[in-house]
């Protein structure tokens, strides 16, 4: 039994090992890419090496391109939407998971159903909507959403919630916390591995968010790095000299993303994101 | 249960909807707010006397992004009572200013293409610069202006914008390429056969690994080149792209265009075949093609390179070889509050004064032939060898765009394949003109 | 009791108030708005007028309709299937401790991280016929790359293969998932000597149906709605090959202003993920797995 466990060991390793290195070899080109010379990035055969790294690839992001306005731009926006989000999320999860009403499940279906809902049929009219508020050109369309709800994380909040038990609710109770209370310092706690995933999501999803950016942002300062980048792919699009720093542009912005996320799955790896209410 | 609540939600939507379209179309927007325009005095204020806050669109580079705003500086010398908000728009230029319209902020004054000003116009959109042009007949003095582009810019017998300039694609060739490979520079009167063996001699595979090194020309696949090709043989889309009533594009002309096209990438291999190849190796920029059918406009790109450019024409045998051009101008929409502040800035770019600061980028061939032809703008640093060929070609062009409102979308759905099929080898040049008369056909029926 | 239950349903409504001002706000009033005007012949400029169902019916006379509905389907038909399967498979490869263990997770997770901006450029290159990534490598093998963009053909699997390379997104969920999976009903099937792939259908799986479930029906709503490749790599092409129904749709509205037809497409396009979402619900109630019993149910 030992030598098979090895052996299923090692072949496993392997599989990892094979597969990380396909997946890797795209995101390698990127960064070598990012370092190398424009006029070496499309030699054949290609070069996998490269022995000067060219700092000022990275450097021109800034001195030229303006890359810290979009960083700053896109963080605002990403904490924007996290706030939103979370505040939103866990008042109508709470509310759903502890409300007394008679149609409350009614309500809830409706909810669930929206999850289904294709952004495709919503998004022209929406556009429409915004612009005859007179929000078009503004930042708002994309942040202002996130401050009422999102179906996903209700749910999955309100499933976490329904798992606090009773005895602590009623303790709370007892002692005389009302509703705001009961939900900061009871409820909340408990789902934390859903807020460590709402927030990781969010915050990825909105940093790399192409087509509402692309919609609704039209004057240079809003400029997110999503659509810093399209705008430095197209208007120099037609020298390979921009590679580089396009690469650079791109791994720079990869980096957060990934240190966010390698932590975010370490705190979530060591719980459950899925309760049943057997247990 | 669900039945009705399903019900009540296609209800209470569909009454929302109907509520909110209701409210705030553009078009209904009140029309006493605008100042009612009297032909009669239309664009004959005195500069001093002109006032208002507008606002102008364009797009751009920095540079000309720059000259744009270089241009504001001496039009605010001039007319001090006006106040221009200049915003530019770099992305999805159209779509954006459309958006503009429809949130009922539309610009006083509008950067574009004829083919956005035919499409606005359509839709009735735009103020009518008659009366405007009737009181400032200057603008059709044909010694100073290129008259015979104006077509392009009216609709209905109306004029809808004033006139910036026109680019015509032209042939850049790469002068110390020719000089390397002993071959002679283009001429006016050079034929295909020429061109062919220039070709042949400037295709080289420098190292000997069977690989071609250096190109002959760039593959120009672009609707634009493809059209200066068409032209050069004296091929046609239309009878008349200002007024198309027949399509022509299925002809002998065209086909051999085409097929030269083809041939010069597939059957010879004197142009490179991969897509973005010529982005890759640095293409024409970058010293590694020969040649290039490109908009004049490439000029401003161009002129950091670090060779000796010329300009020429591809071989013009036909009767009736001609050049395509590519055209720009500046539209006010009906619904500007201060129509006399608008006229001011759009005619300004057509004067003397704009249109010199316009033609010093050498971005655009200005429609004033004093300014386009000047030693300042043909000699400009960085200015391929025969600069004036742009000003002379005016004479013979035809606009690259048909006046039709449904243009972007037939261009799209009936060029666009046929060429991606033909490029492709999936179907032969007669078999791609034949769609592609088909389909212009359907769209001409459209509208 | 009569007051106790009014504030109870004051409170009820207070706390979802904001969910019920969005809904009102972003999702209703749009969508009736978008039912309105797939009625009408809207070119977002000048006035829109009545125009009854003739959006719906040049709809199905457009051959380019049925062109998108066909590249859409296939497209949706390949990757999802194929990468709910590779993830699931990846994750339980994934899912054991191990010093590199995490760095791995992370690594896999990249491309799902990437902005669709990036990943497309990238790939746009490594396509590239001529001086790409993959045809380069492909070449070591001795293999001529086909011209994966540009040629109707390949364009398709090349856009599968992008898919592919950002599976991590569902790794991330099962990862969750596998660790859910009590524990003790491995060590009792590893006791009764069942092996590797007994213990995956009979155990980890059935265990992470509900899972399972959920991925693959945002997945499928989500590849339905593929734009980013289209609008970036490829604009429709070559020749349509990759025309997907929301580039289409886009296209339409955006582009040629044709705002009635758009909205009529939406509509359809709603109508068909409703069913088929109905369609895949209804058939993995049968096979899904619940352990508690609460868990089926969806209210």
């Amino acid at each position: 039994m030992r030598t098979r466990e090895k052996i299923t060991l090692v072949f496993r390793y392997l599989c990892i090992i094979l597969f990380g290195i396909l997946i890797a070899v795209p995101f390698y080109w990127m960064i070598i890419t990012s370092l190398k010379d424009p006029n070496r990035v499309f030699v054949r055969p290609m070069e996998w090496f490269t022995d000067k790294f060219r700092i000022e690839n990275y450097s021109a992001l800034f001195t030229q391109y303006h890359f810290e306005q979009y960083v700053f731009s896109t963080v605002k926006l990403c904490l924007l939407n996290v706030a939103g989000t979370v505040l939103s999320c866990s008042l109508v999860a709470y509310g759903f998971a502890f409300g007394r009403y008679r149609h409350k499940n009614k309500i809830f279906f409706i909810v669930l159903l929206t999850m289904i809902l294709p952004a495709t049929v919503t998004f022209f009219p929406q556009f429409i909507l915004y612009t005859k508020l007179g929000m078009y050109g503004t930042l708002l369309p994309l942040w202002l959403p996130s401050f009422f709800g999102n179906a996903y994380y209700i749910f999955f909040l309100r499933q976490y919630f329904l798992t606090v038990p009773k005895s602590l609710m009623d303790a709370a109770r007892i002692d005389g916390c009302g509703e705001m209370k009961t939900l900061l310092k009871i409820v909340v706690p408990m789902a934390k591995p859903v807020y460590v995933v709402m927030i990781l999501n969010t915050f990825i999803g909105v940093w790399g968010d192409f087509f509402n950016q692309l919609i609704y942002i039209t004057n240079r300062e809003n400029y997110t790095i999503s659509i810093g980048l399209t705008a430095l792919n197209k208007s120099y699009g037609h020298t390979s000299s921009i590679m580089p720093t396009l690469m650079a542009g791109a791994f720079i912005v990869t980096i957060p993303v990934l240190i966010v996320y390698y932590f975010g799955q370490r705190a979530m790896m060591n719980s459950y994101v899925f309760r049943d209410t057997g247990k | 249960m669900k039945r009705k609540l399903t019900a009540a939600f296609l209800c209470l939507s569909m009454a929302a909807g109907l509520a909110l379209t209701g409210c705030g179309n553009s078009s209904d927007a009140p029309k006493e707010e605008t100042p009612k325009v009297d032909e009669k005095t239309a664009g004959t204020l005195d500069p001093q006397e002109v006032e208002g806050e507008i606002t102008f669109t364009a797009w751009g580079s920095d540079a000309e992004l720059e000259c744009d705003q270089a241009v504001l500086d001496a039009f605010a010398k001039k007319y001090p009572n006006v106040k221009v908000d200049f915003e530019p728009i770099n992305d999805d230029y159209l779509t954006k200013v459309e958006t503009m319209i429809l949130a009922g902020e539309a610009p006083d004054v509008i950067y574009g293409h004829p083919r956005y000003f035919q499409k606005w116009a359509s839709q009735d959109l735009l103020l009518d610069l008659t009366p405007y042009f009737e009181n400032n007949k200057d603008f059709f003095n044909e010694d100073v202006y290129a008259t015979n582009i104006y077509d392009a810019f009216t609709y209905d017998g109306k004029y809808i914008s004033t006139v910036n300039g026109a680019d015509t694609f032209l042939l850049f060739y790469n002068k110390d390429l020719f000089d390397e490979a002993k071959v002679e520079y283009p001429t006016e009167e050079w034929t295909w056969d020429d061109f062919l063996a220039a070709c042949e001699k400037l295709t080289i595979d420098k190292d000997g690994d069977g690989e071609t090194d250096q190109y002959a020309i760039s593959p120009c696949s672009g609707r634009e080149q493809l059209e200066a090709y068409m032209a050069a043989f004296g091929g046609e889309m239309y009878d008349d792209v200002n007024n198309p009533t027949e399509v022509k594009v299925n002809s002998k002309e065209n086909a051999q265009a085409l097929q030269m096209w083809h041939d010069l990438i597939f059957k010879y291999g004197y142009a490179p075949d991969a897509e973005g190849s010529e982005v890759v190796t640095g293409g024409f920029d970058g010293g590694q093609i020969a040649m290039d059918v490109d908009g004049v406009y490439q000029c401003v790109y161009r002129s950091g390179v670090d060779f000796n450019m010329g300009l020429a024409a591809l071989p013009m045998e036909a009767r009736n070889s001609h050049y395509v051009s590519l055209m720009a101008g500046y539209c006010i929409p009906k619904t500007t509050k201060y129509p006399e502040a608008a006229w001011a800035l759009a005619s300004f770019m057509q004067e003397k004064e704009g249109q010199e600061i316009l033609a010093s980028t050498g971005l655009i061939t200005t429609v004033d032939k004093d300014v386009a032809s000047s030693d300042a703008v043909i000699n400009m640093e960085g200015a391929p060898d025969n600069h004036i060929l742009r000003v002379t070609s005016l004479d013979n062009a035809v606009n690259v765009d048909a006046k039709l409102p449904n243009w972007t979308e037939t261009m799209d759905m009936v060029w666009q394949p046929a060429i991606d099929k033909l490029y492709n080898g999936d179907v032969t040049v007669e078999e791609a003109l034949e769609e592609i008369q088909a389909g212009l056909e359907e769209k001409l029926a459209e509208k | 009791m009569k007051m106790k239950r009014k504030k109870d349903t004051v409170k009820f409504f207070l706390f979802i108030s904001p969910w019920i001002i969005g809904f009102l706000l972003f999702i209703l009033i749009p969508m009736g708005m978008s039912l309105y005007y797939s009625f009408t012949d809207w070119d977002v400029l000048t006035k829109e007028s009545f125009v009854g169902m003739a959006n719906y019916a040049g709809l199905f006379q457009d051959p380019l309709f049925y062109k998108s509905l066909q590249v859409t389907g296939v497209y949706t038909l390949i990757t999802v299937p194929l990468n709910v399967f590779l993830s699931l498979m990846t994750a339980i490869l994934l899912n054991m401790e191990g010093r590199f263990m995490a760095f791995f997770r992370t690594l896999y997770y990249i491309p799902a991280v990437l902005s669709a901006v990036v990943v497309a450029i990238l790939w746009q290159w490594i396509f590239n016929s001529k001086y790409g990534l993959l045809n380069d490598v492909l070449t070591k093998f001795g293999i001529e790359g086909p011209r994966w963009l540009s040629d109707p053909q390949w364009v398709m699997p090349a856009l599968v293969i992008m898919s592919i390379w950002g599976i991590g997104g569902g790794i991330i969920m099962y990862l969750a998932g596998l660790q859910a999976v009590p524990k003790d009903l491995y060590e009792a099937a590893t006791l009764d000597g069942a092996r590797f792939w007994k213990k995956l259908f009979h155990i980890t799986i059935p265990s992470m149906s509900p899972i399972i479930l959920f991925t693959f029906l945002t997945s499928l709503i989500a590849t339905l709605q593929t734009f980013s490749q289209a609008y970036i790599m490829t604009s429709g092409g070559p020749n349509h090959a990759t025309l997907f129904y929301a580039y289409y749709l886009y296209q339409n509205g955006v582009v040629y202003k044709k705002m009635g037809k758009a909205c009529a497409m939406a509509w359809l396009f709603f109508i068909a993920v409703m069913l088929l979402s109905l369609v895949v619900l209804k058939v993995s109630g049968k096979v899904v797995y619940y352990e508690s019993e609460e868990g089926g149910k969806l209210a």
